[in-house]
């Protein structure tokens, strides 16, 4: 904890060079900052954890060689020196690219030689002849495999040179075996190491925070670093309201604490001050149309005006000396006028303005404005007040009017609201912007609406009105400024009321005859209505088509009646032309008989002529022919 | 922890009604105003051989509880009857007339300057407790914390008063503390236990002695008990107090 001041040190005490920590000291600094020990831990060892099972797992596969001459294990003593010493070479010569590229060969392994000797570790087993292969794979037989043609390779390379060598050889000792389980990873033993690393490092971060810490613990470190005492401490607080502090009583009123200071300056120094104001007020060239007054720090009226007296009616010596506050005021009004004025003589405020009823001496009441600021002298100090006093009788009474007017406009739109309130009929009225405005129980029963003024929408947003389809014509008769009476509306289907049948009205009211301020949308259920016209519309269009089909029969009927007089007439006809005929054939009978009887006789004269001329014997064949 | 807490306050007293950390008298019952008084305690009985009368109040930084701590100390030191003056000599930045609302107008600087006599220009917010306000922030403040005059008028008041505590400005910005605490008789170091830091604290320490000013002790100010109970107010420490 040295920071490179050395300041004289103190006596009996540590100075800040030698940073005394006892072990009890030690012991609070870590119990303090225990979680960050705990975290550091619990990350690294998390970690690690993590990251060790994520890893592919390595299995390996081992073979154990003998290195011996020719009878195998050695019998005199240095031999078996000489021989270990040998298998020290043995075990080099194993690990090389040439055994290597042997295996490669006779496994036909794709991989390079070099890659090969990287997953391969030998190592002689200390004061024997036996070196032990391992080979590290993710594939457990695939590592006991290459492991084996290790051996082979090696064997077979040491038993060339060995022939040379006083016959040493190299021998699989048994045959290659592998581990069950993978030999890496160990996510537990990784996991306990990083913990244990992370637990440490958590203690040296402990340490370093605390060193930087610069947060106060107690007041005896700060004595410890100071080294004075403490001499108090102050616990936080929550600044509180002034207000205790003035109605306490125990603050002296700042009256009479400036009076102590105020004294020394004489009083006559501030008349000139004063006296500009007063000219100003009493300047007779100038009619003012305000009434001043000049008040003295008690609030009594030192001067005033003429037209103020004029006001009030009363002359200036009657004015001087009275409360300012209190004098022809009404009562109801002075006691605020005395606070607010206070708080102007206390300097809490340097002007204000109030206005009050004031009563003139012939006894009528006035509603004055009172402007007061509190005059200062060159010092700052406040020596007097300057008050402004205008009538603001009419004002007063345009005010009580218009309050008044105000009433009676809220009366009627009481009354108003209370009738479309209890209308038995869908109403609502709304602003030109579609706000509403009064809505009754009728619409909020319609509509579906609950609570008191629940979901009073404004009328163009309103889902059900324009499901309704009532949006344009509202929309129409707000700009146009006319009544809009909506044909029937299908609206629903509504709860389970089914479809209803609508007919809205909508009543826009106009101010100065052309801007719509207000509507009122009136919605009628003529559902009932609306279904018996649909019966009697359906009754008389049966009967059209009943007139309709009854015209057809009468036209087909007069058809047929004329088809019936052609047929008679073209009987009539026939008739006719048959009694013709008959007339013909009677008279070419008659003819024919006339003629056969004119042939005849024809004949019979012809004949008598013939038998006249020809004699007795044609008289036979004359018969026969006739 | 505090590791990770970013506790630097920024800003300044602006729009701040410092009239609500007078809680000597708005809270005269409340845990602090108990603080205030056990430092007035320690402040009277523990210097008995050597008292204290006249006390320049500093800090390491600005906004860590001079002129509350100062403030607060004045009332409870009046409503022991003891005859209290608060003087504010942070010519830089005052704020006493805002802690107690008055009119700044008149202070100090005219005292110093010679236009007024020290009787005009203190108020007396609070019985037995005048307070002088700083008046119009002069140009050379330093110099005029080193004058002569300076020194004449503590002597002057350490007549008139039984106690005279002298609001100075932070230690850390300005030469000005050092000036003044070296013609009174101690220092009250205040910490903000929230705000300051240690070697800060170091630093303060070394700059007030070096000029030769007596720091009695410090005022540890904000203080969180870090178990978040109950934080002990009325823990003082008036039993040692090293000589010199």
């Amino acid at each position: 904890m040295n920071d490179g001041y050395d300041r004289h040190d103190t006596a009996g005490r540590p100075s800040e060079g030698e940073y005394v920590l006892s072990l009890s000291d030690l012991f609070r600094v870590v119990w303090r900052r225990f979680w960050i020990i705990v975290l550091m831990a619990v990350i690294f060892g998390g970690a690690a954890f993590g990251y060790s099972i994520s890893q592919v797992p390595i299995y390996e596969s081992s073979l154990r060689m003998l290195v011996g001459q020719d009878s195998g294990i050695s019998e005199t003593p240095g031999d078996t020196i000489a021989l270990q010493q040998l298998t020290q070479t043995m075990s080099t010569a194993a690990n090389s690219r040439l055994v290597a590229e042997d295996v490669v060969e006779a496994e036909g392994l794709s991989e390079d030689a070099d890659s090969l000797l990287g997953g391969l570790s030998v190592e002689p087993v200390p004061e024997t002849q036996f070196i032990d292969l391992s080979y590290y794979d993710t594939d457990p037989e695939r590592a006991e495999r290459i492991v084996s043609a290790f051996g082979a390779a090696f064997s077979e390379q040491i038993s060339e040179v060995g022939t040379e060598a006083g016959g040493i050889t190299a021998r699989p000792w048994g045959s290659a075996d592998s581990s069950g389980s993978p030999v890496s990873p160990n996510p537990v033993r990784d996991g306990f190491i990083a913990l244990v690393f992370g637990g440490f490092l958590g203690l040296g971060l402990v340490f370093l925070v605390e060193y930087l810490d610069d947060s106060w613990n107690s007041p005896e470190e700060a004595e410890e670093i100071s080294g004075v005492p403490t001499f108090g401490v102050i616990p936080q607080f929550v600044p509180s309201s002034r207000k205790a502090l003035l109605s306490g009583g125990s603050r002296a009123p700042p009256k009479k604490t400036s009076g102590a200071y105020r004294a020394p300056s004489s009083p006559g120094a501030v008349e000139p001050y004063k006296a500009e104001y007063r000219d100003i007020a009493r300047d007779s060239r100038v009619h003012w149309p305000f009434g001043f007054a000049l008040v003295d720090m008690e609030g009594k009226v030192e001067d005033t005006n003429p037209a103020l007296q004029f006001m009030l009616g009363y002359e200036a010596d009657e004015l001087k000396g009275e409360s300012f506050t209190w004098f022809a005021t009404h009562p109801h009004d002075a006691v605020s006028h005395e606070e607010v004025h206070k708080e102007l003589i206390d300097g809490d405020r340097e002007q204000y303005q109030t206005e009050k009823r004031l009563i003139k001496k012939d006894g009528q009441l006035m509603w004055a404005r009172v402007t007061v600021s509190s005059m200062r002298d060159p010092d700052g100090e406040a020596r007097f007040s300057f008050g402004v006093v205008d009538d603001v009788n009419g004002r007063k009474q345009l005010e009580e009017e218009l309050k008044l007017s105000e009433e009676s406009r809220r009366s009627s739109e009481l009354r108003l609201k209370s009738v479309i309130e209890q209308l038995p009929v869908v109403a609502q009225t709304f602003t030109g912007e579609g706000f509403p405005i009064v809505t009754n129980a009728a619409w909020r029963d319609f509509w579906g609406h609950e609570g008191e003024n629940g979901e009073a929408h404004n009328v163009f947003e309103d889902e059900g009105i324009r499901a309704a389809g009532l949006k344009p014509y509202i929309e129409q008769s707000v700009f146009d400024g006319k009544v809009v009476r909506t044909p029937p509306l299908r609206y629903g289907p509504v709860g389970n009321g089914g479809e209803r049948w609508i007919q809205g009205s909508i009543y826009p009211i106009l101010v100065e005859g052309e801007r719509v301020v207000e509507a009122m949308l009136a919605v009628e259920d003529i559902t009932e209505n609306q279904l018996s016209e649909e019966v009697s519309k359906q009754n008389e269009s049966e009967l059209e088509s009943l007139l309709i089909a009854l015209e057809k029969s009468a036209d087909e009927r007069e058809r047929s009646r004329e088809e019936c007089e052609r047929s008679r007439e073209e009987l009539e006809e026939n008739v006719a032309r048959r009694e013709e005929a008959e007339e013909n054939l009677r008279r070419s009978t008659a003819e024919r008989d006339r003629v056969e009887k004119s042939l005849e006789e024809t004949w019979g004269m012809f004949h008598s002529i013939i038998r006249f001329v020809n004699g007795a014997s044609q008289d036979d064949d004359g018969e026969r022919r006739k | 922890m505090s590791l990770f807490k970013s506790k630097r306050r920024s800003g300044k007293y602006e729009g701040e009604n410092l009239s609500e950390r007078l809680v000597t008298i708005t809270k005269p019952d409340g845990a602090a105003s108990e603080a205030y008084r056990s430092l007035r305690t320690s402040l009277l009985y523990s210097l008995v051989d050597n008292p204290a009368r006249v006390i320049t109040f500093t800090s390491p930084g600005p906004r860590e509880g001079k002129s509350t701590t100062c403030s607060n100390l004045g009332v409870t030191l009046a409503h022991a009857g003891k005859n209290t003056l608060l003087m504010d000599c942070d010519f830089r930045k005052p704020v006493l007339h805002r802690v107690f609302e008055l009119r700044n107008i008149k202070g100090v600087v005219d005292v110093l300057a010679g236009e007024h006599p020290a009787e005009d220009v203190w108020h007396e917010p609070v019985e037995n407790l005048k307070v002088m306000t700083v008046g119009p922030i002069p140009p050379n403040p330093a110099e005029l914390l080193g004058s002569e005059r300076f020194a004449e008028l503590l002597a002057h008041m350490r007549r008139l008063f039984d106690y005279v505590l002298v609001d100075a400005p932070p230690v850390m910005l300005v030469s000005d503390p050092a000036i003044v605490a070296a013609q009174t008789d101690g220092v009250l170091l205040v910490l903000d236990a929230q705000n300051t830091r240690k070697s800060t604290l170091r630093r303060s320490m070394r700059s007030l002695e070096s000029v030769g000013a007596t720091v009695l002790g410090t005022v540890m100010n904000n203080y969180k008990n870090p178990s978040g109970g109950y934080a002990y107010g009325g823990y003082t420490y008036g039993g040692y107090v090293r000589e010199g």
